[in-house]
């Protein structure tokens, strides 16, 4: 019995130092936080007669003209704006005007940086062959990060 | 009378070996994770990370024997410079130590890595990232114990798709001696698909255990045969 607790104590004892074997676990936390990023138009006004602008999405600007002389140009100014902490670059702009009609946008064009906090003016002129027309159209941006 | 003492000296051998085997799971449970709530004056300054370096702070950081860790780390932010001097244009790339890595020509991001106080914990924080944004931190980690010691398991976790996190540098099974040193790197790359105004975590694991210096040693062997009581022990050279 003597012999047996003697043995016994042993092997437990030397399987308990055998756990006791140093170890340790180390960590390294990491968090990431994003930015916001997207740009946005703002701002549509008219600059001469008989056309109205709207904002009606973020990067959708609607155009109306009503009663157009021909070979009239209708102008209205928008802001281009950066409210992200992001750099964003204008992918496209795409314009849809009505058969027979035309528009362009001056001021900004595909491919420009926008910084953030950064304001661009932008132009939106269209004009029309036929007098007595009215119709409407859109402008539709795509913003994308700088880098892509 | 004989068998009296027997029995009393069976009973002291029991309770010695409670007793003993009480200490050893106690010492080794003490010896766990701490945690950053858990920092004890005599715990501090004794973990394994020496130095953590971030390739995004703004800072050019020289380590002794490895020279300058993040070159091209310079503060800097040539088209935009959000940060100033607080951060560098932004890696693009993972960055090899000594060698200077590929940037944007823009400082829109930074991250800064900081050790806790008892140098087993790096914190690791990027500010404003967006896709495709990829830091690199730098950490050594040293063997401050007097024996051996192996890398037992490094587990990375982080609970979403939109990061691509690596360690390399240090690998499961390297075994440090005693006083070395090796450079760990953890890179960490904001994937396409990263929401904006949101916030992810990540986690890294390594636990070091002792090696061996020996791998033989005596150890008790012992047993009882399934089909009888015959019962079978002794000292056994293990491997």
């Amino acid at each position: 019995m003597g012999m047996l607790s003697i043995a016994l104590l042993l092997s437990l004892g030397i399987m308990g130092v055998g756990y006791a074997a140093w170890t340790d676990t180390i960590s390294i936390y990491g968090t990431v936080e994003t930015a916001s990023w997207g740009g946005s138009l703002s701002n549509p006004v008219p600059t001469s007669a008989n056309i109205t602008l709207s904002v009606v999405l973020p990067d959708t600007l609607n155009v109306s003209v009503s009663n157009a002389h021909a070979n009239t140009q209708y102008t209205g100014s928008f802001k281009v704006n950066n409210a992200g902490t992001v750099p964003m670059r204008i992918e496209s702009i795409v314009l849809a005007p009505p058969s027979g009609t035309t528009a362009t946008v001056s001021g900004v064009s595909a491919g420009d940086q926008i910084d953030p906090g950064e304001t661009k003016s932008a132009v939106v002129s269209t004009s029309t062959p036929i007098g007595c027309m009215s119709y409407n159209f859109t402008v539709t941006f795509t913003f994308v990060l700088w880098n892509e | 009378m004989k068998k009296v003492h027997f029995v009393k000296a069976g009973l002291v051998c029991l309770a010695a070996v409670v007793v003993l085997g009480g200490l050893g799971a106690v010492y080794s449970y003490s010896s766990g994770t701490l945690r950053a709530g858990d920092m004890v004056a005599t715990a501090c300054f004794d973990g394994p990370f020496t130095w953590v370096v971030s390739n995004d702070d703004g800072k050019v950081t020289s380590i002794s024997p490895y020279g300058v860790i993040d070159p091209g780390d310079d503060g800097g932010g040539t088209n935009y410079d959000k940060w100033g001097d607080q951060s560098s244009d932004d890696p693009s790339e993972l960055q090899t130590r000594g060698v200077e890595c590929a940037r944007y020509d823009k400082d829109v991001a930074r991250t800064i890595a900081w050790r806790s106080c008892d140098r087993k914990e790096i914190t690791v924080l990027l500010e404003n990232a967006y896709p495709c944004y990829y830091p690199t931190v730098f950490f050594g980690l040293k063997n401050n114990q007097s024996f051996s010691v192996k890398i037992q398991s490094i587990d990375i976790s982080y609970d979403i798709p939109e990061l691509t996190v690596t360690v390399d540098g240090v690998a499961v099974g390297d075994v440090l001696s005693s006083g070395q040193e090796v450079t760990g790197r953890l890179g960490i790359h904001v994937e396409q698909s990263a929401q904006q105004n949101s916030t992810y975590n990540v986690e890294v694991k390594i636990v070091l255990v002792q090696k061996e210096e020996s791998g033989c040693g005596w150890g008790w062997w012992g047993g009882w045969n399934w089909w009888g009581w015959r019962g079978w022990w002794g000292w056994k050279w293990w491997c």
